[in-house]
């Protein structure tokens, strides 16, 4: 079953909206620099909404404003604001900051007093994003918010083309978001991940990632809804599948067999061959280990001249939010014909097989595909289509 | 909803691991729960509960948090009748559901930064604070390489996780999923708990009074279902329809409710709306404590009933503000159970499973 994507909300240091963004990849501008959201002693440089002005309430996480403001994009690209109500609409959104309670002035307090005010704990109670966004739209229907580490976007996305297939919503609201904050900076900055440069994924001397912030919010439909409503779809989702290393916290698989079992069961889930793939965006962190796998499994099923690239050059890693942001990324590039080059890639890694595209590249075909991997041993695949070649829509 | 069979269970709470010792818990009813570390009252699960060396050499350095979601998964399993090497290890999804995640493990993290500075956070501490951490130990444990997801929401999590189970095994894309709950106590959320709830001084909640401003006590542990749509392995019944809905509709034509007032979803009078006068009714809370994911101790407590045709009396029935309590332990013919909770926007979520 076809699920179609009728609107896109996508906030990020490339963008906020569809415009921006593309400005951005056209100049294959990187719009990173040191960390203005908090103080910090750690040199990584971080991408950052700097301009993101659209806060919903005063009194809720960054997390959920961008959540909101995307979703918000993507409803009014639908044309589905005004006319939410008495639909069948589930939500599904992945999160990583949006799901902790990781105030360090709360704790710091708590344990040297022995109380703490309230405040962080109610913005935290009040910050669950599928809940949240249930609460905004005030809608009604299946909601989850997923916390699989980095490829929570993809797999929110996943749910939600779970949900519309197995009949339990007409429409889903789906993606992820993401704030930058002080502890998982401080965290990534623990495992040694965290370049002290602008990253550069599969790149020879890559020595690790930026971390950024955003939001990408995919609306999704079931065909019968889309024609209800009279819509026409900006993509079709075709294919997902993921799966579970089952070896290591944080490390992936060197094997790599998981993206690869993630992959090839989307590729069967769209009823496609590997050859109809026109390119590929890539999770392509720029930490060694990442790249290194990820390449290495493109290249054993796609081949050595598939276009791939990672966006993360241009968005820093957005955790939660990138999976969704690069689904987001792939319908833009369908819709242009044209896939930016891998920002801050060089030289070829020996070990790695194939280079990501270094310019702003030309693409054919009909079918896109992304993938997200995240800490817990998660690998999650998505085949999008263009809608181009139904004709009947 | 197709039904959705449940091939095994396992569980761990305050009064101990397992199956028998959480139906023992059924049979006595409340007792005095245990005293946290700073004094305060809780339900936690004993220390010996979390030992059991055949598993922790495959967790060795895990947290507290996913220790109780591994026990608890590994245990399902087992109690299928499946052994762990002999499972389809593509072919068994896992899904955890969540209202705080590993919160003991996050406040580590901040401690590293308070105590040695931004730069010296443990790896291993930050690792574990992922919320997926249990989820990724579950998986190796048990050796699974099929989907693998963590979800997290403070009210209806297992309801929707189920949900989700239900939508895979619908898919054809899992022949079976584990999916279950993992919570845990600790100082800063007791802390927490205390501030933002009424806290029963005498550590026994009473989840029949349906009050206001219900008594409240933490509570923690985890529950776990193997679950599928081969009715051949059933062994507990199925879970036969799921709604969440703002009306105060429940199933008239089943032999028993079960509300899930864990004292935390704010006022419980919405219960007095929802029970029909003639469908007895049963809470158990006060046996495990408050705590958001508790609703899975619910179902694992009537997929005990549906498969002995007994019926548990209530835990404690002080002020029972509800009709046709269920206050005694007898057998009785039990052909569908249902299972209520509420959150704090006075929606309900209904769990209907039968024999």
């Amino acid at each position: 079953m076809k699920i179609y994507v009728t609107g896109l909300g996508l906030i990020s240091a490339a963008g906020e909206g569809e415009k921006e963004i593309l400005a951005s990849f056209k100049a294959g501008k990187r719009r990173a620099g040191p960390v203005s959201l908090f103080s910090t002693e750690i040199q990584s440089p971080a991408y950052e909404v700097k301009s993101f002005s659209r806060h919903h309430y005063s009194k809720i996480l960054r997390t959920l404003n961008l959540c909101l403001a995307a979703t918000e994009d993507a409803l009014n690209d639908a044309s589905l604001m005004e006319e939410i109500r008495g639909k069948r609409i589930g939500v599904a959104m992945g999160t990583s900051v949006g799901s902790v309670l990781n105030d360090i002035d709360f704790y710091r307090e708590f344990r040297d007093k022995g109380s703490a005010p309230m405040d962080s704990v109610n913005l935290y109670l009040e910050g669950n994003l599928s809940s949240g966004i249930h609460s905004f739209l005030e809608t009604e229907g299946p909601s989850i918010t997923v916390v699989n580490a980095c490829a929570s976007g993809t797999n929110a996305i996943g749910v939600a083309m779970s949900w519309l297939r197995t009949g339990l919503c007409d429409i889903a609201i789906a993606g992820g978001a993401d704030e930058l904050n002080k502890v998982p900076f401080c965290g990534f900055g623990s495992l040694g991940i965290l370049s002290d440069s602008l990253c550069s994924p599969f790149d020879l001397n890559r020595n690790g990632l930026n971390l950024g912030e955003g939001a990408g919010v995919l609306l999704l439909e079931s065909e019968r809804s889309m024609k209800e409503r009279k819509k026409k779809p900006r993509a079709i989702m075709r294919g997902y599948d993921f799966s579970n290393d089952a070896h290591h916290l944080t490390s992936p698989d060197p094997s790599g067999a998981g993206l690869e079992r993630a992959i090839t069961g989307a590729l069967i889930d769209a009823n496609l061959e590997p050859d109809s793939i026109s390119f590929i965006n890539a999770h392509g962190t720029a930490t060694i280990d990442n790249d290194l796998v990820e390449a290495r499994i493109l290249y054993n099923l796609f081949g050595s001249t598939i276009a791939f690239l990672s966006t993360k050059g241009y968005t820093g890693h957005t955790l939660a939010a990138a999976g969704a942001l690069e689904a987001g990324f792939c319908i833009l590039a369908l819709e242009q014909g044209w896939i930016p080059g891998c920002a801050g890639f060089k030289k070829l890694d020996p070990d790695i097989p194939i280079a990501p595209v270094t310019q702003k590249t030309q693409i054919e075909g009909h079918f896109a595909l992304s993938t997200s991997m995240g800490f817990g041993g998660c690998d999650a695949a998505l085949v999008i289509e263009s809608p181009e070649q139904e004709g009947d829509i | 909803m197709k039904p959705v069979f449940i091939e095994g269970i396992g569980i761990i709470s305050t009064r101990g691991r397992g199956l028998n010792k959480f139906e023992q818990a059924l049979k006595e009813g409340w007792v005095e729960p245990t005293i946290s570390v700073d004094g305060r009252k809780a339900y936690r699960v004993p220390k010996d509960a979390l030992i059991d060396y055949n598993i922790l050499k495959k967790v060795r350095r895990s947290d507290r948090f996913s220790r109780l979601a591994v026990f608890a998964a590994c245990d399902a399993i087992h109690d299928s009748g499946l052994d762990i090497a002999d499972l389809d290890h593509s072919s068994v999804g896992i899904i955890i559901a969540t209202a705080f995640g590993p919160h003991a493990t996050i406040f580590k993290v901040s401690e590293d930064i308070i105590d040695y500075g931004e730069k010296k956070v443990s790896p291993t501490t930050f690792a574990h604070s992922i919320h997926n951490a249990a989820a990724s130990y579950v998986a190796s444990a048990l050796g699974c390489t099929g989907p693998v997801m963590t979800t997290t929401q403070f009210y209806f999590s297992f309801q929707q996780a189920l949900l989700l189970a239900s939508s895979w095994l619908d898919e054809g894309r899992l022949k079976k999923v584990l999916v279950g709950t993992v919570d845990e106590c600790s100082p800063a959320m007791e802390y927490i708990c205390e501030e933002k709830l009424s806290v029963a001084q005498n550590g026994k909640m009473s989840p029949l009074s349906c009050l206001k401003r219900p008594k409240f006590v933490p509570g923690e542990g985890s529950a776990f279902f193997l679950v599928s749509h081969d009715s051949k392995n059933k062994k507990y019944g199925a879970f036969t329809e799921i709604k969440i809905t703002s009306d105060s509709h429940g199933w008239t034509d089943v032999d028993l409710s079960i509300i899930g007032t864990n004292a935390m979803g704010g006022s419980e009078e919405v219960y007095k709306d929802v029970l029909n006068e003639g469908i007895p009714v049963a809470a158990y809370s006060s046996i495990y404590g408050g705590f958001m994911t508790g609703n899975a101790f619910e179902c694992v407590a009537a997929a005990l009933m549906l498969k002995n045709q007994k019926q548990y009396a209530s835990s404690n029935i002080d002020g029972a503000e509800v009709w046709n309590v269920v206050d005694k332990s007898k057998k009785r013919e039990l052909n569908q159970i249902q299972c209520i909770s509420h959150n704090n926007k006075r929606q309900l979520a209904f769990i209907k499973m039968m024999k």
